[in-house]
């Protein structure tokens, strides 16, 4: 335009690049290979990734892992890349190459009325389409086959419209159509609910078939040869209602512990993602169901517990790397950010990187196309947001936040439903504090309220409130 | 940065105007690409429209579609699929949740809101739009509450909170509503009151605490939970008769009229859910209210002793239950003028109970004469004149009297089919009873016209006999 601002060295406005930004911080998207940082030092010395792909290297037969943590603090980003290094071998040197399947399980199921069987239908069709995409493998399996005959005169006419473009009918298209409608639905379960043992071991057979072909075949992309693939199976911690069962923890229970041995019969290496809430309630059970302690993808840390509320900077540093992924080439967060306008975003975010992207896409249109962004335009975007929020916090739901700002290692108990909602919404951050030593490493979770909500006149008042109810009774007490 | 600096003003002092949402959120609008959520709380409703207008005009070139949610959507994703444009407008509106989100239900039980936390996943690969919700704050509550996961991966969220000069208004339409004639809207209208209610009470109860008036509560309750009892929906509207009367306990003198209208409506609520025992006391209570505070021939005493009586009666005990029948008709006689549909109720109450006793000859004139009270006031095609032909119809049944009874319950069939329709349950009822005396009259070897001996009948008289009038709990307190 005919601004003389715009001829100087950054070609870009201030108007283009918070579009740019703006459109780069979405709290949807899981972070994909530009934006993604490895964050496992500040999150407990959280090692996910390298640990299991050292478990999958040392590991010829199934492995079943569980991996959990907060809505939004990054697991469908970190799963993302699990796949990358799976098929990279980037941990380390002598680790065997796997392909990655990864299954985004809220594509396939209604998340409200599942059963285990549409889960291994799923995976079957995710595998097939996998190594159809990848590598132009198709599976021919005889079992299979015949029973998609049988399935066929279940499902009548409809099959035969969508039918055309899979070779063996166990195609993707096929199962999803299964999601949305209930009566095609009804009649595949009751066709294979009663066989599931069968249909374990015909899917089993399937998985030797398909390890076999990997095993033998040059990759399409070249590199060294595939030893095995590996399932992830992303958002099946939101089914929220398996059917038959009282949704959510009732059937969390039923799908992770009833059905664990249909799930844990399928012969392959297999990423769970579970409930939090379930690993909390039943680390010891889970862990013997599956053979594997079920991994906590721990919160960024960005203060610390003693002394309260002090910051911890190698946390505050990482969230700033995080951000300047997202900045636009060439600009830095100098550019963008005043000082204490930064130091107040990342502050608030409390280390939950979706606020993160939340706050900042909240703040961008505030800015009048003009940078930098200031303390004022981020804490005024911040109470913006926290205005929508406050109205939906109770009375009784500040008393419980004052009760654990006041006693900070107080246990917060998931199987109460008023704590565990207030963990759900992120008005209660868990955090693990982890450590260099390995002995001394503490996984035990702590936990902390929310900056946010720290800085309301509500938790002022129920502050107030117990304090002052502490001195009445110390006073009664002498 | 762990402490705030004393100059700087705290986040909760931070909270923009409404001006600057607005550009906020048509700048946001203007600049965003693909899917992506933002919400907009607005209250009070008239002022969503107007804010949908002004965005409308703000974000132009791009291009905006207004979708309403009707109150049959279980599914926003198949409801956008339906009715969006082809090619996809550049921005979607959604607005009137609050027609499917009621501000009373447990928000992780609805299915609309598990939809929408199951499904936010496909709203990405199918919808690639920002979509804007404008909403009350009630809904709001329920969205972050039900599904936090949907709400948890938003854009933007933004709120217009009313001003002091709205929420006085609404404060006014809140208080200003008559509640108290909800027992004979038709089924449909029902469901539209209680919905409409459990947006009011929520939306009052989200008010601040210093805007609200505890007896304002108390008065949305009880309408509240009046509505579900007429609807049989009985676990919903006792905590609701509780917490009314609770506030009335606490905030009115000992004595007041409104805490024994409470008893009565809590207890009549136990008795026609069977607990007898829990309902006793609370109707004494509220009798006793009302005799020291309104005297002794108030009509709201009548119905006190009526409500006893029937609780009495439930349970066997006729004899206490006959002089409290008694004494409610004298004073309905007395205070109300004569022919007004209550005395019928009372009429037809005691004669209902003296049938049960088996004094056929006292019970048939009462029964007259309610018939003929009920008429007059109510013309011919009325329910209740229905009723009251059928309760007449059922005793001559009882004594005999078959074909004095068949013209009674073809005449009562007709209002029935006319009035509440063919498939209502009162109407199948007296269809019932007209089988069953045209079968009993051909298994005596009688033409329907002819005469026959005496057969005692019981299951031919209708259980909603002494519920349209005699149940008419709320009286006129």
């Amino acid at each position: 335009m005919d601004t003389l601002e715009n001829t100087s060295e950054n070609p870009m406005s201030d108007s283009d690049i918070l579009n740019i930004l703006l459109n780069n911080c979405d709290p949807y998207t899981p972070a994909n290979k530009t934006f993604y940082v490895d964050c496992s030092n500040v999150r407990g010395g959280s090692v996910f990734a390298d640990s299991l792909c050292e478990m999958l290297s040392q590991n010829e037969g199934r492995v079943h892992a569980l991996f959990t943590g907060h809505i939004g603090c990054g697991k469908s980003s970190e799963l993302e890349n699990l796949k990358l290094q799976l098929e990279q071998k980037t941990p380390f040197e002598s680790m065997k190459r796997f392909l990655p399947v990864l299954v985004d399980m809220s594509q396939y199921l209604d998340e409200y009325d599942v059963t285990a069987t549409d889960i291994l239908l799923a995976i079957v069709a995710e595998l097939a389409d996998a190594l159809r995409e990848a590598e132009e493998i198709e599976l021919q399996d005889p079992y299979l086959k015949r029973r998609w005959e049988k399935l066929k005169t279940f499902l009548g006419s409809e099959v035969d419209a969508t039918e055309g473009e899979l070779s063996w009918g166990w195609g993707k298209t096929k199962v999803q159509r299964l999601r949305t409608d209930p009566t095609a639905r009804e009649k595949v379960r009751q066709q294979l609910v009663p066989e599931t043992r069968n249909l374990l071991e015909e899917i089993n057979r399937v998985f030797v078939a398909a390890r076999t072909i990997l095993k033998t075949h040059p990759p399409k992309e070249g590199g060294e040869r595939y030893s095995d693939f590996v399932l992830i199976l992303d958002n099946l911690e939101k089914i929220q209602r398996l059917a038959d069962n009282e949704q959510g923890e009732a059937s969390h229970r039923a799908l992770f512990i009833e059905s664990a041995p249909q799930l844990t019969g399928l012969n392959a290496k297999i990423v769970f993602t579970v409930p939090l809430s379930l690993v909390r309630a039943e680390a010891k059970q889970l862990e013997l169901l599956y053979s594997s302690v079920p991994t906590v993808l721990p919160m960024i840390k960005t203060e610390k517990r003693e002394p309260l509320h002090e910051p911890f900077e190698p946390g505050i540093r990482k969230l700033e790397e995080i951000l300047l992924k997202r900045m636009p080439p060439g600009v830095t967060l100098t550019d963008v950010f005043e000082a204490d306008a930064l130091e107040s975003l990342i502050y608030f975010s409390a280390g939950h990187v979706r606020s993160l992207m939340v706050y900042l896409r909240e703040a961008i249109p505030l800015a009048k196309r003009k940078l930098p962004l200031t303390v004022d335009i981020i804490e005024t975007a911040i109470a913006k947001e926290v205005s929508v929020v406050e109205p939906s916090l109770r009375n009784s739901d500040w008393l419980l936040l004052a009760e654990l700002e006041l006693s900070p290692r107080q246990r917060w108990d998931n199987h109460l439903p008023e704590q565990r909602r207030l963990l759900d919404n992120v008005y209660v951050l868990e955090y693990i504090n982890g450590g260099k030593d390995k002995k001394l490493r503490s996984m035990a979770p702590w936990y902390a309220v929310n900056p946010v909500l720290r800085e309301q006149y509500g938790f002022e008042d129920a502050m107030k409130a117990l304090q002052e109810k502490e001195k009445a009774t110390n006073q009664t007490g002498e | 940065m762990a402490e705030t600096t004393a100059t700087k003003p705290r986040l909760k002092d931070r909270v923009p105007d409404a001006e600057v949402q607005e550009q906020a959120l048509i700048s946001a609008l203007t600049m965003v690409e693909g899917f992506a959520l933002y919400f907009v709380v607005c209250d009070p409703a008239r002022k969503r429209p107007e804010l949908m207008e002004t965005v409308t005009t703000g974000v132009a070139p791009k291009t905006v579609q207004r979708v309403p949610v009707t109150r049959e959507t279980r599914n926003l994703l198949y409801l956008l699929q339906e009715t969006l444009t082809d090619p996809l407008p550049d921005i979607i509106f959604v607005y009137g949740l609050e027609n499917w989100i009621s501000g009373a239900a447990e928000p992780r039980s609805v299915p609309f809101l598990l939809n929408l936390n199951a499904a936010r996943n496909h709203f990405y690969h199918r919808i690639p739009r920002p979509i804007v919700f404008f909403i009350p704050v009630h809904v709001m509550n329920a969205i972050i509450n039900g599904a936090p996961d949907f709400f948890s991966v938003r854009s933007g969220a933004y709120t217009f909170p009313m001003t002091d000069d709205e929420r006085r208004e609404l404060h006014t339409e809140l208080t200003a509503r008559n509640f108290t004639d909800t027992v004979g809207i038709p089924w449909q209208a029902k469901e539209d009151e209680i919905h409409r209610t459990e947006n009011l009470l929520a939306t009052y109860r989200s008010l601040p605490p210093s805007e609200q008036n505890p007896q304002d509560i108390a008065l949305l309750c009880d309408s509240l939970a009046t509505l579900y009892g007429t609807a049989g929906r009985y676990a919903e509207a006792e905590p609701l008769y509780r917490e009314a009367l609770a506030i009335r306990r606490e905030a009115l003198p000992q004595g007041h009229p409104d805490i024994a209208q409470s008893l009565n409506n809590l207890a009549e609520l136990y008795r026609v859910t069977g607990r007898y025992g829990e309902a006793e006391p609370l109707y004494r209570e509220a009798l006793d209210i009302y005799r020291e505070a309104l005297g002794d021939a108030h009509p709201n005493v009548a119905t006190s002793l009526n409500n006893l009586a029937a609780l009495l009666e439930s349970t066997g005990r006729y004899g206490e239950a006959e002089p409290l029948y008694r004494e409610a008709l004298a004073i309905r006689q007395k205070a109300l003028p004569s022919g007004h549909p209550s005395i019928a109720g009372s009429l037809n109450n005691l004669a209902l109970l003296l049938e049960s006793t088996g004094r056929y000859g006292e019970a048939e004139p009462l029964y007259r004469e309610a018939l003929a009270i009920v008429r007059e006031a109510l013309g011919d095609a009325h329910p209740h004149v229905a009723m009251s032909l059928n309760n007449l119809a059922a005793l001559l049944r009882s004594t005999g009297r078959y074909a004095e009874a068949l013209p009674l319950l073809v005449e009562a069939l007709e209002i029935m089919v006319a009035v509440l329709g063919a498939n209502h349950p009162n109407t199948m009822v007296v269809s019932r009873n007209l089988q069953g005396l045209r079968e009993e009259m051909q298994a005596r070897g009688e033409s329907p016209s002819g005469f026959g001996e005496a057969k005692k009948v019981t299951d031919g008289i209708l259980p909603v006999a002494d519920s349209g009038v005699a149940k008419r709990r709320k009286g006129s307190g």
